[in-house]
């Protein structure tokens, strides 16, 4: 079995004459729980965009589960979050129950029902979540926080072998934010599931992560087997930026 | 009393087109409300205007003539969005495409006629039974193909990128709703006629989405009006003389509006 799940070899994007990832290389292998940091506008959701095929390089060759990106049919193994998942018509008629339910859609197979096994996968992940007893509720009365969570529940209920998360704690609290990351640290040492997690947030690096990748045009990954005290993070903060110490009150 | 209104085969096939109808028009509409496309019904009844002038000119079946016509706009409506036309315009274009080529092989044949009026207004007496066979096969082919489609149509409805995301064929799936939506609206011109089809589509579903909480209560709700409105349009029309179409169409809006006031409240 190849634990090389994600590759990307000298791997450029171009948005017009923009460079917004240039030469690009990076793996991540079965397991891994990377971090995915840098400044907005650094590439972070390009290089997201560039694995599930949403967008083609402009050079270089990235490979998905051993075979080319754009291959839809190795989409339905992975769990995706987007930046932007909780601004949908609000007014839409559907309920927490459906939309969690959409992440077997694509399992399941075109033109199949769900069957009961798809039932009992989509209210285990809503419990992973802290929401099955909303499951009966409108997804758009929910609060952004509770809504980012069903999102999250739709991905899990793919059983996907990669999880991926564009940033998305946007809108959560702390507390739920806390039970959030040992939630993921339970998937991916317990089930081993291979986790991306964006941030623009330096400070949202756990003990949990096995891996940070820096990205600002171009790409570092540090091991963090070592503990994190020793790496540079500078790459993630924009050109010029000096690091200020924070005032707590 | 039995009802008298039962008892004539005109109206027993009047109603059994009208439910079936009224049943594809409220599911099919559903989607297309949700996915702002509102206008597409009215789009695609005028491009089936065209065809089924065509029909009467070159004496093939008007719904036949009307059914390619209608798919084939659909096809071109997409053809055009693809292109980077916004999807209004692109039915807009169709429509008058549609409406204007109606109008010139209508003078080609010296005028209105009777049953190019039924078709435009609709006719419960002008049902006949090629019709009814017609629109009983090709309705129950369409049912079956949402109902196969159904959850991926559910969720391109509800967000297209996500669902690309996931691996599903969306520009695909958005062509087919496209086309039975096409479909259903040739079946449906019979009984209410091409100028009202797309009340048929809209209404339902923009009253049911006010108790709107889950989709398949919306479906539900919106079926049950279009069925219950069908029936008493059918029925008042028998009895006061009135064009079905008609009918069908102020029930429709008297619900709508019934239940918009009490909502406010």
């Amino acid at each position: 079995m190849n634990k090389n799940f994600i590759q990307f070899t000298k791997v450029s994007f171009k948005y017009g004459k923009q460079s917004v990832l240039n030469n690009v290389s990076f793996a991540v292998n079965k397991k891994d729980f990377i971090g995915i940091i840098g400044p907005n506008g650094g590439g972070k959701t390009t290089i997201i965009k560039l694995i599930l095929g949403l967008l083609k390089p402009t050079a270089g060759q990235i490979r998905l589960f051993g075979k080319q990106a754009g291959d839809t049919k190795k989409l339905n193994r992975i769990g995706y979050v987007s930046q932007n998942a909780t601004s949908f018509d609000h007014d839409f008629p559907a309920t927490v129950f459906e939309v969690a339910s959409m992440g077997r859609f694509a399992k399941r197979g075109m033109m199949k029902q769900l069957t009961k096994q798809d039932y009992s996968i989509i209210e285990k992940a809503l419990t992973d979540v802290d929401m099955f007893g909303l499951q009966d509720r409108k997804i758009g009365d929910l609060s952004g926080g509770q809504q980012q969570r069903v999102f999250i529940a739709r991905a899990l209920a793919a059983e996907p072998e990669i999880l991926i998360l564009d940033e998305p704690l946007t809108g959560v609290d702390m507390e739920s934010q806390h039970k959030f990351y040992e939630l993921l640290e339970n998937l991916n040492k317990e089930k081993e599931l291979t986790i991306i997690l964006v941030s623009h947030d330096v400070s949202m690096i756990t003990k949990a992560l096995t891996k940070v990748a820096c990205v600002n045009v171009n790409v570092t990954v540090h091991d963090l087997s070592d503990g994190i005290n020793n790496i540079d993070l500078t790459c993630a903060y924009p050109e010029g930026f000096q690091r200020v110490p924070h005032h707590h009150d | 009393m039995m009802l008298e209104v039962f008892q004539f085969g005109f109206m027993q096939r009047a109603f059994i087109a009208g439910v079936l109808i009224a049943l594809l028009c409220a599911i099919i509409g559903l989607f297309i409300v949700l996915r702002r496309m509102a206008l597409l019904g009215d789009g695609l009844a005028h491009i089936s205007f065209g065809g089924i002038a065509a029909g009467m000119l070159f004496g093939v079946y008007p719904i036949l003539s009307a059914l390619v016509f209608s798919v084939l706009g659909a096809l071109g409506i997409q053809k055009l969005k693809n292109m980077k036309v916004y999807s209004d315009s692109a039915i807009a274009i169709f429509f008058s495409f549609g409406l204007a080529l109606g109008i010139i092989l209508i003078s080609l044949t010296r005028g209105f006629n009777a049953d190019l009026m039924s078709y435009l207004f609709g006719s419960i007496l002008a049902v006949n039974l090629t019709d009814i066979l017609l629109i009983g096969a090709v309705g129950i082919a369409v049912l079956t193909v949402i109902y196969l489609f159904y959850k991926e149509l559910f969720y391109i409805t509800f967000d297209e990128s996500s669902a690309k995301a996931a691996g599903l064929p969306v520009e695909k799936l958005d062509t087919l709703l496209v086309i039975l939506t096409s479909i259903i609206v040739v079946l449906s011109m019979r009984i209410v006629g091409i100028l009202l089809v797309s009340s048929l589509i809209v209404i339902p579903a923009s009253t049911a989405l006010m108790f709107s909480k889950s989709f398949k209560q919306t479906m539900v709700i919106s079926t049950i009006i279009a069925i219950v409105s069908v029936i008493i349009g059918l029925i008042a029309a028998y009895y006061f003389n009135l064009a079905a179409g008609g009918a069908i169409v102020m029930v429709l809006i008297v619900i709508f509006f019934t239940i918009f006031i009490f909502k406010k409240r």
